[in-house]
């Protein structure tokens, strides 16, 4: 994989996207997350566990739009021919699977970034105040592993639509089932680390007392969960898929 | 598919099969699309599934549904597409193919806007950006009105003489091919039929029909006609056609009958068959 097709096949994939409704996202996003928002509070406390709720809603957003921007990405382009017309051209498949995923990343993350950023003013937030950082951490391991996932559920359905439908009823099955067992959920694993971090760095707890492995546990499993994911789909879409 | 051993020589070259021959597979399994199920394709002594970026970095290609990137001009696409194969100057590569292909007119409009026709041009573009020695176009003039299917097999022409690149150009249409094809590929259920240039395979299975010109086509006919070797005879304007059972038997007796009336031979010709009763004869043989 040469470093300079990997940098053109992405700037390829990042113009598309520039045809894309982004902008319109980024509003609906932030609409969603300023309707959440609570009367302001000045209290340090009750600022972050609103970043919380917030990040919350934001997360439902971002399984809608990381099923739709996956399957666009690799199963749309797989069922209508896109991925074929780019495989006529003397690019590696690691090449072009890292592209793709890394550009739809990006995208992704540029989209929470602009919805998280809101929160700063919205909610009087901090910038030195390190739970401001480890929350933005915690929603991009999610954030991560929805990428994967999708990518994955785009390589075996090979579908737009049903990627999409999968991606978002798996999530949100989740979410809604896995209820007091919070390390299934995404948003229970992001509260076990908000918590964890808020009780080591400012002494305050809300309600869950984390230990020091779940919290490890927190950032592992969906970590590890991504990783194998990942390797996975790339293992496929370069030594086995075949194009028709 | 089994044992294909496809042999394209340079020029233009027509690879014809019914639906569901193989062609599109040969074409995906030649791109390193399609893995083959036992033993390994090879395309340039490379093998087409482990080496495919190798084999594709000789190769350009129209598939038959090509789908392009809707929001980018044709420009900025095939500035893209040039970059893939590290083309010096990718900018002045596009413009020069687009107007190659006769859209620089319409290379600065979004792809969204192409007709059918257009994109097809386009397509034949973008398989020769890399300046390949050797192009697939698999069904180039599917789905466009005759004039654009025309000017995309005016193009190949063209650029077959002008560039010396030598195309591979899978179709259904035949009389379309008889215009550009110097060798044909015949492919049915997986296995080549036959595969030729196309004045051998016109005489190989052309039909034994001569057309003799004569002084006094009339009396001529009555004698050829009760000859053994002639299957039919018949008299079109100032010519005589005979359909022979035997060439050779024609070749040695039909100047002695002409000598013998006293008749003088003025012409005298095989003919040859369209590629579409070549390609259903062989494919009968086959």
């Amino acid at each position: 994989m040469t470093l300079k097709k990997l940098k053109r096949l992405i700037a390829w994939e990042l113009e598309e996207y520039w045809s894309l409704p982004v902008l319109e996202l980024v509003v609906f996003a932030a609409v969603i997350a300023a309707l959440n928002l609570p009367v302001m509070i000045t209290d340090f406390q009750e600022r972050y566990l609103n970043l919380g709720f917030s990040m919350a809603l934001i997360f439902v957003f971002l399984i809608f739009t990381t099923g739709s921007l996956f399957a666009r990405s690799f199963a749309g382009s797989l069922s209508k021919g896109e991925m074929k017309t780019m495989f006529s051209y003397p690019l590696e498949r690691t090449t072009v699977f890292i592209s793709k995923f890394v550009s739809t990343f990006l995208m992704l993350s540029v989209i929470f970034a602009a919805v998280y950023s809101l929160n700063v003013p919205l909610l009087a937030l901090d910038l030195s105040e390190p739970m401001f950082y480890v929350s933005l951490a915690a929603m991009v391991i999610q954030l991560f592993l929805l990428c994967t996932v999708a990518t994955a559920i785009s390589l075996v359905t090979r579908n737009e639509i049903v990627t999409f439908l999968a991606h978002v009823l798996l999530f949100f099955g989740i979410e809604v089932l896995a209820g007091s067992q919070k390390m299934l959920s995404s948003n229970g694993r992001y509260e076990i680390l908000f918590d964890y971090f808020l009780r080591i760095s400012h002494g305050i707890s809300y309600s869950l007392n984390v230990s020091s492995e779940e919290a490890a546990l927190a950032v592992i499993v969906p970590l590890l969960a991504s990783a194998l994911l990942f390797v996975g789909c790339l293992f496929y879409f370069t030594r086995v898929m075949e194009i028709d | 598919m089994n044992e294909v051993d496809l042999k394209v020589p340079r020029g233009v070259t027509g690879f014809v099969g019914p639906n569901g021959a193989g062609k599109t597979t040969t074409i995906n399994i030649i791109l390193g699309l399609l893995k083959p199920d036992n033993g390994q394709a090879l395309v340039f002594g490379l093998d087409s599934w482990s080496q495919s970026t190798e084999v594709r970095q000789k190769l350009g290609v129209l598939h038959e549904e090509a789908v392009f990137p809707k929001s980018f001009t044709g420009q900025r696409f095939l500035e893209h597409v040039a970059q893939f194969y590290d083309v010096q100057q990718p900018k002045q590569r596009a413009k020069e193919l687009l107007s190659k292909v006769g859209l620089s007119e319409a290379g600065g409009k979004p792809i969204k806007g192409y007709s059918a026709g257009m994109l097809r041009r386009l397509g034949l573009a973008q398989a020769l950006v890399g300046d390949p020695e050797f192009a697939v176009l698999d069904e180039p003039t599917a789905n466009i009105d005759p004039s654009g299917r025309l000017a995309v097999l005016e193009t190949v022409k063209q650029l077959n003489e002008s560039r010396r690149t030598s195309f591979l150009v899978s179709s259904h249409i035949l009389p379309e091919l008889e215009k550009i094809c110097s060798w044909l590929v015949i492919i049915n259920k997986g296995k080549i039929v036959d595969q030729r240039s196309v004045e051998d395979l016109a005489a190989k299975y052309s039909a034994n029909v001569y057309r003799i010109e004569v002084s006094d086509p009339a009396v001529f006919l009555d004698r050829i006609s009760e000859a053994e070797f002639v299957e039919k005879a018949w008299v079109d304007g100032d010519r005589v056609y005979c359909k022979v059972k035997n060439p050779n038997s024609l070749y040695r007796e039909m100047p002695r009958i002409v000598a013998d009336l006293g008749l003088m031979l003025k012409s005298f010709q095989r003919l040859h068959s369209t590629l579409e009763e070549i390609y259903k004869e062989a494919s009968v043989a086959g």
